[in-house]
C-alpha cells in the first residue's frame, strides 16, 4: 500500500516537473519521437513486405519454375537458326513433361499481339495462347461457364475465356457465353469468364521481379489455335526479331517439391539447351529464388532502417540526459530541501528517473502515433503494404522506456549523491 | 517513557578537505540536550554552529565522533535508515524557508509525508489542519511566492511538524524577518517547547536566544559556554499556538501517528 502511494507520488512528482517546462520536455522527447516512429514503421513495412512476399508465393505456388525465352537478335539469332534450334516451342513443353518424371505438369504460353473487337469496342486487353495446365497452376476459376480444355487444344478450336474486365469492357450488360469476338481475322467463341482473383494483381505491388499480367485484362485461347491463326509472335513487328523462333514465350513448370528445384532447374537447363543445339536462348527462373532475393533486399533496408532508428535513439537518450542534467542542477536546491526532510538518495535517484522514462515513455507514445502515420503514407503513397503489429508497439514502448532508465540514471545518480548541505545553500 | 536525552554528541569533529588544506568545522564538540530543552547555538559566522546542527539533524556526518538520538546512536545507520530518521524524529526550519515555489502549499507540508508513505488524501487532510494551526488554512492551494517572509516560515514550521518529530532544528529561523515577525515566531517556537518538543536553534541575534532556556556559544568549532538563561522570554500565547497546541497533542512525538 506504501508503496503503490509512494509510486504514485514519484509519477506525479515527475508530471508535475515535466508539466513545468512543457516546450523543453517536447523538444527532449523529439529524438524518442522520431526514434520509435521509425521502428514502428519500418516494423510494419517489414511485416508488409513479408505478407505480400508469402501471399505471392503462395499465388504462383512454391513449388514452380519459369522457362522464359531470352532475347535472341542479330548474329545470335542468324547462328541459332543455322543451328537448328528454333527457340523455345510446344515440342519442348510435351519433351519436360514426358522426359522427367519428378515435373508433374508444364503450362506453356503464347502471347498474340492481336486486339480483340466485339461490336467495334477494342478495350486494353492482352490475348495468350495456354493450354489447361495453366489454369491449373495459376489456381483460376471460372466464374461463368468453363476453362479451356485438352479437347480445345488439341482441335485447335476457336473458342476464348475472358478475364473479367475484358467480359464487362467488351459486352457491357450482355451475356458474353456463346459470343463470338474477333481476334484478328479469326472468330471465337467465349466460353467462359474468369472470377477475379486478386492475388496477382497485388502480387505485382510487392515490387518483386516476376512479370505478371493482370489477369482481368487477359483474353486466353487454346495455344495451339494461337500459333496456328497467329503466326507472327507478340513484338515481331521488331525487324530484329524472326516471327518465327520462340513461338512459346513461356513455360511454367511445376515440380513435385520445393527441394527439387534447384535439381530440376540444372536438368531442364542441360536438357532444353541439348535440344535447341547448344544456343542458351532461355533462362530458368525459380520464383521462390527471387522472393528470397527480395527478402534480402528487405534485410538491407530493415538494416538500415534499424540503423536510422538506432541513432535517432541514442541522440534522444543524450537530449534526455542532457535536459535531466539541467534539471538536476536547476533543482539543486530542491534537492537539498527533500533530503532535509526525509528523502533517502534512493528516493532522490527514483525521483529523477521516473521523470527521465516519463519524458521517453511519453516520447514512445507519440512515436507510436507518428509511426502508425508513417506507415500509413508509406503505403499511401508508395502503394506498400504495411502492417503494424502489438508486438512491434511493445517492442517501442518497451525500447522508450529502457532509453529513459539507461540515459536518465547518470543525471538521477548525480542528483542522489550530492551533498545535502550545500544542496541546500546553492543559489 | 524514553528518558534518555533527546541529542547526545561525544566529541564531535567535521573537517573539509580544501585547496588550503584541511579546515575543521568542529574541533570536538560534546553535547547533551534532555528531551523538553529549548537550545540557542551562537557564535560568529563561521563558527561551526551551523555545521553542528546539520551533523545532529543527521543531515551532515560528522568525521569523528558519536552521535545518538534518543538514545540510539545513528553513526552506523545507512543512507536510507538516516534519511527515515531524519523524517520521523526531526524537523528543520531554515533562514531562508526553503519552501518549493513550484509546489502549494499544502504539497509543501505534505512533503515529509510522502517520504513516510502517507496516501494523497491523508497528507492533504493533515496538511489543511498543520496550516489551519498556523493561521494559513484558507490558503491550502496557494503557492508561497504570494506570502509574506513570515507567513512563509509559518509554513515551513507546519512542514517541519508535519511526521510529528521528537526535535526541531532551527538554522537562523528569524534571519529573514523584521523583529515583530521573528518575535511571532519565537512566541510558536516556546508554545511548541511548552508541548514537549525539544529544540535546537542557531542563532546570532541575543535577543531571540533569550527565548531559549539555555545558550551554547561555539567559537572556531569549539563550545566556549554553556549558560542557562535566568530569565527567559515567555511570549504570551495566541489564538494560533493553542491551536496548534490542541493540535500537536493529537499527533503525539517521535513519529507520525500512523
Amino acid at each position: 500500500m506504501i508503496r503503490t502511494a509512494y509510486a504514485a507520488q514519484l509519477v506525479s512528482i515527475g508530471v508535475h516537473g515535466i508539466a513545468l517546462h512543457k516546450l523543453r520536455s517536447l523538444l527532449t522527447m523529439l529524438g524518442i519521437i522520431f526514434g520509435v516512429a521509425a521502428v514502428i514503421a519500418m516494423l510494419a513495412i517489414g511485416e508488409g513486405a513479408r505478407q505480400a512476399t508469402l501471399r505471392q508465393i503462395e499465388a504462383y505456388g512454391a513449388d514452380t519454375l519459369y522457362v522464359r525465352a531470352a532475347k535472341v537478335i542479330g548474329d545470335q539469332l542468324r547462328d541459332a537458326k543455322r543451328a537448328g534450334s528454333a527457340g523455345l516451342s510446344l515440342a519442348d513443353a510435351a519433351h519436360l513433361r514426358a522426359a522427367f518424371p519428378f515435373v508433374l505438369d508444364v503450362a506453356p504460353q503464347a502471347t498474340v499481339d492481336e486486339k480483340v473487337v466485339y461490336a467495334s469496342r477494342e478495350p486494353k486487353a492482352t490475348v495468350v495462347g495456354i493450354d489447361p495446365a495453366y489454369h491449373r497452376l495459376t489456381k483460376q476459376l471460372p466464374d461463368a461457364g468453363r476453362l479451356l480444355t485438352q479437347s480445345d487444344v488439341d482441335g485447335a478450336r476457336r473458342v476464348a475465356v475472358l478475364g473479367p474486365s475484358v467480359a464487362r469492357a467488351l459486352f457491357l450488360h450482355e451475356p458474353p457465353l456463346g459470343r463470338a469476338v474477333r481476334i484478328g481475322a479469326d472468330q471465337f467463341e467465349v466460353v467462359g469468364v474468369l472470377a477475379g482473383r486478386a492475388g496477382a494483381a497485388k502480387a505485382a505491388e510487392g515490387g518483386v521481379q516476376i512479370r505478371t499480367r493482370e489477369v482481368a485484362r487477359d483474353v486466353y485461347i487454346p495455344i495451339t489455335a494461337a500459333l496456328e491463326a497467329f503466326p507472327r509472335i507478340r513484338d515481331a513487328a521488331d525487324s530484329e526479331k524472326d516471327p518465327t523462333y520462340h513461338r512459346v514465350r513461356e513455360m511454367i513448370v511445376r515440380v513435385g517439391g520445393t527441394e527439387l528445384l534447384e535439381p530440376a532447374r540444372r536438368a531442364l537447363t542441360k536438357s532444353l539447351a541439348r535440344r535447341h543445339r547448344g544456343r542458351q536462348d532461355f533462362e530458368v527462373i525459380v520464383p521462390l529464388e527471387i522472393l528470397e532475393q527480395s527478402r534480402k533486399t528487405q534485410d538491407i533496408f530493415n538494416l538500415v532502417m534499424a540503423l536510422i532508428a538506432s541513432l535517432s535513439l541514442l541522440v534522444g537518450g543524450i537530449g534526455i540526459m542532457n535536459i535531466m542534467l539541467a534539471s538536476v542542477t536547476e533543482r539543486t536546491r530542491e534537492i537539498g530541501i527533500r533530503r532535509s526532510l526525509g528523502a533517502s538518495q534512493q528516493d532522490i535517484m527514483g525521483q529523477f528517473l521516473v521523470e527521465a522514462t516519463l519524458i521517453s515513455a511519453a516520447g514512445g507514445l507519440l512515436g507510436i502515433l507518428g509511426g502508425f502515420a508513417i506507415s500509413q503514407s508509406v503505403h499511401l503513397a508508395l502503394g506498400w503494404e504495411t502492417r503494424i503489429t502489438p508486438l512491434s508497439i511493445v517492442l517501442a514502448a518497451g525500447v522508450s522506456c529502457a532509453v529513459g532508465l539507461i540515459f536518465g540514471f547518470f543525471p538521477a545518480r548525480h542528483a542522489a549523491r550530492m551533498d545535502p548541505i550545500t544542496a541546500l545553500r546553492y543559489e | 517513557m524514553n528518558r534518555a536525552p533527546a541529542v547526545r554528541a561525544q566529541g564531535l569533529v567535521r573537517s573539509f578537505e580544501q585547496a588550503g588544506g584541511t579546515l575543521r568545522a568542529l574541533a570536538g564538540v560534546s553535547l547533551t540536550v534532555e528531551a523538553g530543552e529549548f537550545v540557542s547555538i551562537m557564535g560568529p559566522s563561521g563558527s561551526g554552529k551551523s555545521t553542528l546542527l546539520y551533523c545532529l539533524g543527521c543531515l551532515d556526518r560528522p568525521t569523528a565522533g558519536t552521535i545518538e538520538l534518543g538514545g540510539e546512536p545513528v553513526e552506523e545507520l545507512d543512507d536510507r535508515s538516516l534519511s527515515a530518521l531524519r523524517n520521523r524524529r526531526i524537523g528543520f526550519v531554515f533562514q531562508s524557508f526553503n519552501l518549493l515555489p513550484t509546489s502549494t502549499l499544502a504539497d509543501n507540508v505534505g512533503l515529509p509525508m510522502v517520504y513516510a508513505g502517507l496516501s494523497r488524501a491523508r497528507r492533504r487532510e493533515r496538511a489543511a489542519r498543520l496550516l489551519e494551526a498556523v493561521g494559513l488554512g484558507k490558503r491550502l492551494d496557494d503557492y508561497p511566492t504570494q506570502l509574506s517572509g513570515g507567513q512563509a516560515q509559518r509554513v515551513a514550521i507546519a512542514r517541519a511538524l508535519a511526521n510529528g518529530p521528537a526535535v526541531l532544528l532551527a538554522d537562523e529561523p528569524t534571519g529573514n524577518l523584521d523583529s515583530h515577525t521573528g518575535r511571532e515566531v519565537m512566541r510558536l517556537f516556546g508554545e511548541l517547547n511548552r508541548l514537549g518538543l525539544t529544540i535546537l536553534m542557531v542563532t546570532h541575534d541575543p535577543q531571540i536566544a533569550r527565548h531559549s532556556g539555555r545558550i551554547v556559544r561555539v567559537m572556531d568549532g569549539a563550545i566556549l559556554e554553556d549558560v542557562p538563561v535566568p530569565d527567559p522570554i515567555r511570549e504570551e500565547g495566541s489564538e494560533e499556538s493553542k491551536r496548534l497546541l490542541e493540535l500537536l497533542s493529537h499527533f503525539g512525538s517521535g513519529g507520525p501517528s500512523e
